[in-house]
């Protein structure tokens, strides 16, 4: 498991488990912790996993910026033939990626397991 | 004198005070009219050379009559690049003595031709095959009913003058320089033409009704006036525009200061007063006040020339550069790009993006999320952008009448459509941060609408990034695939997904009604952000 933590509000630790990386996030994703999220995403990619289950259950804010850091993972794991979903319990984090319109490029679902399952049905 | 005929020397002067300002804004606003790109484009050519600025200003200020309304037509087109600060402070310098030569034509007969001046050019307005210089023309007419203004005013005058309360108030005005000085300031304020008080002044004074020292002293003191007057109506002016308008409060100020000092020191002795080195020629008294005004209005031209220098220096650091009227002055587009459409549309498409990237500020006050607000002011922001989009559309339309093959014309009518997207995009952002901005916090209206900022921020960031992108690669085939396909997702159709949003809203449990009907409000502008992004995304059809 290795994590990262630092002065910006937002920590990030990440686990791999049958080929599918998850990456949990706990606090703010907002201007002030994006650039740490898209460095933490890009080491998790750039090592190999370019199945992510992105578990935002413990984040209590997400901006614009932070949506863009999601962008920037979804771009990533695309780019490498693989595919993103997202965990969001928090009802407010749901609705902004719904609004942001990005459902149909990847998969947002209630819990880390059903995420998982998700991505195990579109790519085996 | 008997108060009925005072009652219509009152009536007389009222009058013609009114057709000198129904004159005066008659001529502004045939010179707004004439204020297309074409014609800032003529006066970017004759202010040239300092020589040509300087007559250019004479003629402005002979025509506008208003030091004021000069300073603020300058510092527009300085504001949008088509003059340089330096050109505009020397038109501003010599617009002042230019307002003062229509004091000279109060001192001769003017009746006939003003009646023909304006029943010539009230005709030619009728004629329909004339009606392309209808703008000409409306100036004209103008300068005829301010004529007109002035020979009333000068009627009235005689009558007036022997009035109890007039005399009252020439008689006080004859027993103190200083303040007949602090008249002619509050006079210029009222009044707002120095011009009018000049020629009001003369006419009593020619009629004995008024000391000449002391109407000359009135006179003066409009110079304060003026720089008061410019710092009031300027006050919400900001960058080269505050500059100039600062510059005519200088300059106005050190004549005004200057010649009352003048009159002070001869009213001691110490030097022979202007008046009494006009008055050893043959001029009428009439014209020695006209010349004096004149040579007031004139010291501004001198202090320009001694400072001119100095002035950019000093006016930087009264007014320091400004982020928001960068935006709104056009960094790709100038004159001479317009000859090759596709030059020209690719240097719009450079604008746009100064646009879309500068927009997303507009969400500021509305944001969750305020470690990514900036200090922009909206409202200044907005000027700027609608400032650019204008600048913009001109130069599209400018480039269309230039007669391009057909599909070089195509090219910019297609742009001429996106452009006036971004136009309609600007009002939607603004109106999405207004409404939010307006909630107060903590509650689902306020959470569900902070989402539809912030998404609506992220929608603009990357269709931002793919114009950049589009741009970059020069050929839409070469654009990054995904980046395409992300942008497509996010300005895609949402009407079912907000539609459920939209009754959850409506629903009685969800707030107060001000809360739904912002909320509601809200939701059709992120609808409508989303259509327009959608619209502009870089391979969409306009």
């Amino acid at each position: 498991m290795a994590s990262a933590g630092n002065a910006t509000g937002l920590k990030l630790t990440h686990t791999i488990d049958n080929m599918i990386a998850l990456v949990q996030l706990r606090g703010h994703l907002d201007g002030n912790s994006h650039i740490a999220a898209e460095t933490y995403f890009k080491m998790v990619v750039t090592s190999g996993s370019t199945r992510v289950v992105l578990d935002l259950a413990q984040v209590d804010f997400i901006s614009s910026a932070g949506l863009r850091a999601v962008i920037s993972l979804l771009k990533l794991v695309k780019g490498n033939h693989g595919g993103l979903a997202v965990c969001a319990s928090q009802p407010h984090v749901t609705q902004l990626l719904e609004f942001s319109g990005l459902k149909t490029l990847l998969s947002i679902a209630p819990t880390v397991d059903e995420g998982r399952a998700a991505l195990v049905a579109r790519f085996g | 004198m008997s108060s009925e005929s005072a009652f219509d020397a009152a009536a007389t002067f009222l009058a013609g005070l009114v057709f000198f300002f129904i004159g005066l804004d008659g001529i502004r606003l045939s010179l707004k009219g004439l204020a297309s790109r074409a014609m800032r484009r003529r006066a970017q050519r004759a202010t040239a050379s300092p020589l040509r600025a300087a007559l250019f200003g004479l003629g402005f200020g002979a025509i506008a009559q208003s030091a004021t309304a000069v300073a603020f037509v300058l510092g527009g087109l300085v504001s949008t690049r088509f003059l340089s600060l330096r050109r505009a402070l020397t038109v501003v310098a010599f617009a002042n003595p230019g307002t003062a030569l229509l004091a000279f034509l109060a001192a001769i007969n003017l009746n006939v031709a003003t009646l023909w001046l304006i029943g010539l050019t009230g005709l030619a307005m009728r004629q329909r095959r004339l009606a392309r210089h209808n703008a000409a023309f409306g100036a004209l007419l103008g300068i005829g009913f301010l004529l007109f203004g002035l020979v009333e005013l000068k009627l009235a005058a005689a009558p007036l003058g022997k009035a109890a309360w007039f005399e009252a108030i020439t008689a006080a005005l004859n027993s103190s320089l200083l303040l007949a000085f602090i008249v002619g300031t509050a006079l210029r304020l009222v009044i707002q033409s120095s011009s009018a008080i000049a020629i009001i002044l003369i006419a009593l004074c020619g009629k004995g009704l008024i000391e000449p020292t002391q109407a000359m002293m009135v006179i003066h003191g409009t110079g304060i006036g003026i720089g008061l007057s410019v710092l009031v109506l300027g006050h919400g002016l900001r960058g080269d525009a505050r500059r100039v308008s600062y510059w005519q409060v200088i300059l106005n100020s050190l004549s005004a200061s200057f010649m009352g000092g003048w009159l002070l020191l001869a009213w001691m002795g110490v030097l022979p007063s202007i008046i009494e080195l006009l008055s050893q020629t043959s001029l009428t008294i009439e014209t020695v006040l006209a010349t004096g005004f004149f040579v007031q209005m004139s010291m501004g031209a001198v202090f320009n020339a001694l400072l001119s220098a100095t002035a950019p220096r000093i006016l930087s650091r009264l007014v320091p550069d400004h982020a928001e009227e960068e935006l709104a002055k056009p960094a790709f587009i100038s004159e001479n790009t317009s000859d090759s459409p596709e030059l020209a549309v690719e240097l719009v498409q450079r604008e746009q993006l100064r646009i879309l990237r500068a927009a997303p500020a507009l969400l500021d006050r509305a944001r969750l999320d305020r470690t990514q607000s900036t200090s922009r002011s909206s409202a200044a922001l907005r000027i700027s952008l609608v400032l650019l989009h204008t600048e913009i559309a001109s130069f599209l339309a400018e480039c269309t009448e230039q007669g391009h093959a057909h599909e070089a014309s195509a090219l910019l009518v297609h742009a001429i459509g996106r452009e006036q997207v971004v136009g309609e995009l600007i009002d939607a952002i603004d109106a999405l941060g207004t409404e939010v901005s307006a909630m107060s916090g903590g509650t689902s209206a306020s959470t569900l609408c902070g989402g539809l900022v912030e998404a609506t921020d992220a929608m603009l960031h990357v269709l931002a990034d793919a114009l950049e992108g589009t741009m970059l690669a020069d050929a839409l085939e070469d654009t990054d695939e995904m980046d395409r396909e992300i942008l497509a997702a996010m300005t895609s159709d949402r009407s079912e997904q907000l539609e459920s949003v939209r009754r959850s809203a409506a629903s009685t449990r969800f707030g107060t009604p001000r809360e739904q009907a912002v909320t509601l409000y809200a939701i059709s502008l992120f609808e409508r952000v989303v259509y327009l992004a959608r619209r502009l995304a870089p391979e969409a059809a306009v």
